[in-house]
């Protein structure tokens, strides 16, 4: 895994504006002047943690719910039954992503699991893949989302459109959004826009209605979970006839609980680092809050001194404690590995890059490529 | 490969256009959206004429079920009701005997009453980013 300096193109604004990259510029987001190149050894490697992960979610989940422990994960007790059955008819997922900490040599380790309202898509499934196109057409990319999210939606079991929610006053949410409603387009099943607020509730025939009153019969909603069970229409998502999309069973998966639960369940693993939910057992370690965003609320502390912590509002409803695990540098920069799941398959990469030990909502998105082997034939 | 070139070039879209291409549900602003509930199927198929017009719907603790009609407006320029789909796609309901002044047998209600504004609170308080 190396970073490498690369020229821009020339028309590399115009170029991802097109493709609906708006917020490009802001903190110097997307600027192509640098990019990793992996071997396709370390693909495969992110590729077999990222399966490997999965499966550990999976098992940890039945365990959780077995154990009654959804209450260590911050899921309202109202919602346990529910949320156990959504895990237990596999209601269906279109993505997730894990965030790794990778440097080409020891074996990549989860930091969280964005399994509720990832971002960062579009980036990741096309604005660095046409990247690549024009300036590494004979190298490779560990990138399927785009094919892999259209196929998901067509595999949904119920038939017709997918309404899209989120709040339209946030520019990355909406990009996000946009995008996906782009791929539910291209699969042939359709969709509309709707901001979260215009969602109705039809208390007779117990759909969440859009905002000419017709009935959403699929949801996806870039929202998380905990606050849409602690909203005022809460309480119908436990009677709705509305199937949301990503599921109310990665309410537990997104709650940074599930780290220490892992560690539990799987201790040593080597993708995995130590965690805890009490402190005092680590010297050095993160302090994250078991629901928060975008790095917001983390606190890194190296023998018993903050190196470095992120304001927010989250954390009330506790904090787990994981081994810290500083980041790669490479030229200064400190690379997350962004590990893309798409209906429960690895299906690529994106790389988001910061100066501080922190991935916040200010890091920068670097693509990547890398050099299939010769003897690997193109179908 | 990882990844399919052929598959790759479709997605060179922009976004603007798709939103404005999959907006759904235009049965027109200038008419009220009404559905009737009917107390038994045969007074609903007697408004409607179709089965796949009358849906039960379980409503929890009342026992038994409740008959609906289909979401529809009333066209004057017709003379006929204009059923209005859950995709937002229109049809003129040819065998229908309802009336411009609705159901005789069933509750009519406007079809745009319904409570918003339940979703989205916390995340506007926030004021961040809600995606990671």
């Amino acid at each position: 895994m190396e970073r490498l300096r690369a020229a821009p193109r020339p028309d590399y604004a115009r170029r991802v504006e097109s493709q609906g990259l708006s917020f490009h510029a802001r903190e110097g987001y997307w600027t192509e002047d640098a990019c990793y190149r992996l071997t396709a050894e370390e693909v495969d490697t992110l590729e077999a943690a990222t399966a490997e992960l999965l499966a550990l979610y999976d098992e940890a989940l039945d365990r959780v719910i077995e154990q009654g422990r959804l209450g260590e994960l911050a899921v309202p007790e109202s919602f346990h039954a529910a949320l156990a059955a959504s895990w237990r008819r596999r209601a269906p997922s279109i993505y997730g992503r894990f965030d790794l900490a990778y440097d080409g040599r020891s074996p990549p380790k989860l930091l969280e699991y964005n399994a509720d309202t990832p971002t960062s898509l579009l980036e990741s499934a096309v604005i660095q893949w046409t990247w690549r196109e024009d300036m590494h057409p004979d190298a490779d990319q560990f990138n399927s989302i785009h094919e892999r999210l259209i196929a998901a939606w067509q595999a949904l079991p119920e038939p017709g459109p997918v309404a899209v929610a989120c709040l339209a006053d946030n520019e990355e949410d909406w990009v996000c959004s946009a995008y996906l409603l782009d791929t539910l387009v291209q699969s042939g099943r359709g969709g509309e826009m709707i901001e979260l607020a215009d969602i109705g509730w039809d208390p007779q025939q117990r759909w969440f209605v859009d905002d000419l009153d017709s009935p959403i019969r699929q949801l996806f909603k870039l929202y998380p979970w905990e606050w849409l069970m602690r909203e005022e229409f809460g309480p119908h998502l436990l009677e709705c006839r509305t199937s949301l999309i990503e599921p109310m069973y990665k309410a537990a998966c997104s709650s940074k609980g599930m780290l220490a639960l892992l560690w539990e369940y799987f201790p040593a693993h080597p993708n995995l680092l130590e965690t805890h939910r009490t402190p005092g057992r680590l010297a050095s370690f993160a302090r994250k809050p078991l629901l928060s965003r975008e790095g917001q609320n983390v606190t890194l502390v190296e023998d018993g001194v903050t190196v470095a912590e992120e304001d927010g509002v989250y954390g009330a409803e506790g904090c787990v404690y994981q081994a810290l695990c500083p980041l790669p540098s490479f030229d200064g920069a400190h690379p997350v590995v962004g590990s893309w799941v798409v209906a429960g398959e690895p299906a690529g990469i994106g790389i988001r890059e910061s100066r501080s030990l922190i991935t916040t909502d200010q890091s920068r998105f670097v693509p990547h490529y890398f050099q299939p082997p010769a003897s690997r034939s193109h179908p | 490969m990882r990844r399919s070139a052929g598959n790759a070039t479709t997605t060179a879209l922009s976004l603007a256009g798709v939103v404005g291409l999959v907006v759904l549900g235009n049965h027109g602003a200038e008419f009220d959206l009404q559905q009737t509930s009917y107390a038994t199927r045969e007074d609903c198929l007697n408004d409607w004429g179709s089965d796949e017009s009358c849906q039960p719907v379980d409503l929890s603790h009342s026992g038994r079920p409740v008959y609906y009609g289909p979401r529809y407006y009333w066209d004057p320029a017709r003379g006929r009701p204009v059923v209005v789909g859950a995709d937002g796609s229109e049809r003129v309901a040819m065998n229908a005997r309802i009336g411009a002044g609705g159901s005789r047998t069933g509750h009519s209600s406007f079809a745009g009453t319904f409570a918003r504004g339940g979703f989205g609170g916390i995340g506007r308080g926030i004021g961040s980013g809600h995606g990671g």
